[in-house]
């Protein structure tokens, strides 16, 4: 209850900076290879929501 | 043809935004401080999204003023980081994908230099490096790029020497360079009593994942600053399983 508190008095520097965050970005900098699959998965998302989508609902 | 595409501009289209997103991603990942300006970017971006989903009266059209201003104002706060990283994106990165730590020696030397700068109320900031580079400090300071040994640091160190005010900047096995000065903290919440070298050191852990040892100069006592965060050492024991954990 403490922690959703704290969230909602200051959800940016909560969202900003956050264990979950610094692994992630810990464990894309030992794995520069992780960078370019997640840049392909975030492609394909933008790929799809602009080309696909569109396209299917014409 | 695929959508009324033509394959190969889908091809070259996606190939053409997967480099700008890979680009994206690595600068942000390479630069932890902008890394939570970019996170709350996206968080503002949506809140926007969710106050013109449901039409919010007030926030709505505060957020609509507020959105084009907004990449801009990224920009100009990033600036300086855009700037290094499109100039280090076509150099060679000395630091490699795949960085190393100081060894075992390193680690002696580093502590037994701390310990016989605390004994003698000598004032020092050792920063060591880890994956965020520190590259736009040790440019500005005094190339040294030496074996790192207890009488170097202890050397740089003392009064009156040209080099002793600023901070060292440990890579590897490396001293990298003598006299850096770094952003102040201005941490609301730090203690007032504490000077500008404590204060430099936990600026940068705050914009960086790098450890700072800080020897006061007052009272010799030893101090480390890691994540934005101070934490006073009272012993070379302790000094050693931090710099343990961190050198890992």
């Amino acid at each position: 209850m403490k922690k959703l508190l704290d969230f909602f008095a200051d959800p940016i520097r909560k969202v900003g900076r956050n264990a979950v965050t610094d692994i992630i970005i810990d464990y894309l900098d030992r794995h520069p290879f992780m960078i370019a699959v997640v840049s392909f998965v975030i492609t394909a998302g933008i790929m799809t929501f602009m080309v696909v989508l569109p396209a299917i609902r014409g | 043809m695929l959508f009324d595409i033509p394959v190969w501009k889908l091809i070259l289209d996606t190939y053409i935004i997967w480099i700008i997103v890979f680009f994206v991603a690595k600068f942000l990942v390479k630069n932890k401080r902008v890394f939570n300006i970019a996170l709350t970017g996206l968080f503002v971006a949506l809140l926007w999204t969710l106050a013109d989903r449901f039409d919010l009266p007030v926030s709505g059209p505060v957020l609509d003023v507020v959105m084009p201003l907004l990449p801009l104002a990224v920009i100009i706060i990033m600036a300086p980081d855009i700037r290094r990283a499109l100039e280090m994106y076509w150099k060679k990165d000395v630091r490699k994908d795949t960085f190393v730590m100081g060894n075992e020696r390193t680690k002696e030397n580093i502590i037994d230099a701390t310990v016989e700068l605390s004994s003698k109320k000598t004032g020092a900031l050792i920063t060591i490096e880890k994956h965020n580079t520190l590259d736009q400090y040790s440019e500005r300071a005094i190339q040294m790029n030496a074996d790192v040994s207890k009488e170097v640091l202890v050397n740089i160190f003392t009064p009156l020497s040209p080099l002793h005010d600023g901070a060292v900047i440990i890579r590897g096995d490396r001293i990298l360079c003598a006299g850096a000065y770094f952003i102040l903290s201005d941490n609301q919440n730090f203690d007032k009593t504490m000077g500008s070298r404590h204060r430099a050191g936990l600026g940068i852990s705050e914009v960086s994942d790098s450890m700072t040892i800080i020897v006061s100069e007052e009272t010799g006592v030893i101090s480390i600053a890691i994540e934005g965060i101070m934490l006073r050492i009272n012993d070379k024991d302790k000094l050693a399983e931090y710099l343990n954990m961190f050198m890992k």
